[in-house]
């Protein structure tokens, strides 16, 4: 018989939620315990005042969202976004450019004139933080780097349980390389949830992170935890800064950079890098 | 306890494509068809603005978020794969716009009840009340309870808020509330489970 714990638990769940034998448990519960059956009455009742709440409405419309975006009637394609406000506000553009180039000088002097040698550089404040016991299947590692610089901002790294890259300010390259990137994709992951499989070039993923976060994920599209069960391998993440910003970057640009190949017209500001390095059969992991 | 889904669909317009999921309206907007996009703000955007109601306490800021919401899915429009329903996409994009709306004003937001006048002077219970419900006495009780659900709701932890809301008013079931909140089915369980005997105390048998 179930008990009443568990009762509780399921209790006012639909139908849909619950396995077969959860059902008839609770049917066969509620003959034989007043005390749940009562509980059980209340809890109709109350579902019932929910389904009364009031209810209001919005008047939004897909016109006002365009609105906001500053499009009307079409469809973003990709990239087209950007396009479309430079065509439709010039000006603007020429506004934001000024005011920008203004803000950058005056944050950017009085650093010149203090630290004219000052190059823009990497404070590695953390690395690893925690790790849950690493044999279990959810192991989870609490693994984080942070770049700090003058173009990028901060940029907090967490390819541990999270697999993700966050924070950044502008954009930077994010890059994975494993011994074997067979089924593994590098994705941008936005806050909004949305996913996208980005760039890959010979054993080398990559995202361009601009706020959103990066996952690396399986070949059953779930995120890849800190390290795979079992195998042996190697993931080694790169955080990459560089001009002009990785957004305006080729493929094949990045992908060099990544194997540490120079790229003519692009200097690399700063970057970071580590490995997560894990045995199989060995529950710990080494990061180098 | 069985209840059905009380998710509430809007009314489409003939020619909406009622015919369509979510999903294939999503895509179909992804491939240029601007309607389709139309289609699925008019058909989600009361739902959408009553969770965000509850969560915000705000009708100004529940508008701004869902504002918020929508874009974020047009602007990703091209990227969008069916990996879920399209509801879980909708309710996890608000619900972490929502979030970080509040983060931001937590100042600001009131700190329990909703706002009356939010409501355009409705009462809880007009309209559509069966016959018990239209008791004088019974309906005084009621509104009493309602009122005592408002704010007993809104005093309820954000994520046990947001779950007993996802499942209970928006219809979404456990395993896509979870995803929304990114919890386990199980853990969505046991904070309905904690709502619900919270909400049963408070408003109902006290």
């Amino acid at each position: 018989m179930m008990d009443c714990s568990t009762f509780k638990e399921l209790n006012g769940l639909r139908p849909a939620d619950l396995l077969p034998d959860e059902q008839d448990g609770l049917r066969n519960h509620l003959d034989e315990c007043e005390l749940c059956a009562r509980e059980q009455r209340d809890d109709e009742e109350l579902l019932a005042l929910v389904d009364r709440w009031p209810r209001q409405d919005s008047s939004i419309t897909a016109a006002d969202i365009r609105a906001m975006d500053g499009l009307d009637t079409q469809l973003p394609r990709p990239g087209e976004i950007g396009e479309r406000t430079e065509r439709r506000f010039p000006m603007l553009q020429v506004a934001l450019a000024i005011a920008a180039t203004v803000a950058v000088a005056l944050w950017l002097l009085p650093r010149l004139l203090a630290e004219p040698t000052a190059e823009p550089g990497i404070t590695e404040t953390q690395r690893l933080k925690s790790a849950t016991d690493t044999t279990a299947p959810t192991a989870a590692v609490d693994l984080q780097f942070s770049v700090e610089t003058p173009v990028a901002g901060t940029v907090q790294l967490q390819p541990g349980a999270d697999d993700g890259t966050y924070g950044a300010e502008q954009g930077i390259i994010f890059g994975v390389q494993t011994d074997d990137m067979e089924g593994l994709t590098l994705v941008e992951q936005d806050p909004d949830g949305t996913a996208l499989v980005l760039g890959a070039d010979d054993g080398v993923r990559w995202a361009r992170v601009d706020g959103g976060g990066s996952a690396l994920l399986g070949p059953d599209g779930q995120h890849v935890t800190w390290r795979p069960d079992g195998a042996s391998g190697i993931y080694r993440y790169t955080a990459l800064v560089t001009e002009p910003p990785a957004s305006s970057l080729s493929d094949s640009d990045i992908g060099a950079l990544l194997r540490g190949e120079p790229v003519a017209g692009v200097e690399l500001l700063a970057s970071d890098s580590f490995a997560i390095e894990w045995t199989a059969g060995d529950p710990g992991v080494d990061v180098h | 306890m069985a209840r059905a889904s009380n998710s509430r669909p809007q009314l489409m317009a003939v020619g909406e494509r009622a015919g369509r999921s979510d999903e294939e309206l999503m895509l179909a907007y992804k491939d240029g068809d601007v309607s389709a996009f139309d289609v699925l703000v008019r058909k989600h955007r009361n739902g959408l603005h009553n969770f965000l109601y509850r969560m915000t306490r705000n009708a100004a800021m529940a508008e701004e978020v869902q504002g918020d919401t929508w874009l974020r899915i047009h602007r990703a429009a091209s990227r969008y794969e069916p990996r879920a329903a399209f509801s879980t996409y909708l309710y996890t994009v608000a619900y972490r716009q929502c979030l970080t709306v509040l983060d931001c004003k937590a100042n600001k937001v009131k700190p329990a009840g909703v706002d009356p006048e939010a409501l355009d002077g409705r009462s809880p219970v007009s309209g559509g009340g069966s016959p018990a419900w239209s008791n004088p006495e019974r309906k005084a009780q009621i509104d009493d309870q309602m009122q005592r659900l408002d704010k007993e709701v809104a005093g309820l932890p954000e994520a046990h808020r947001a779950a007993f809301l996802l499942y209970y008013v928006d219809g979404l079931s456990c395993q896509e509330t979870a995803e929304v909140l990114d919890l386990t089915a199980k853990e969505v369980k046991g904070r309905l489970a904690y709502a619900r005997r919270l909400l049963r105390e408070r408003v109902i048998t006290t």
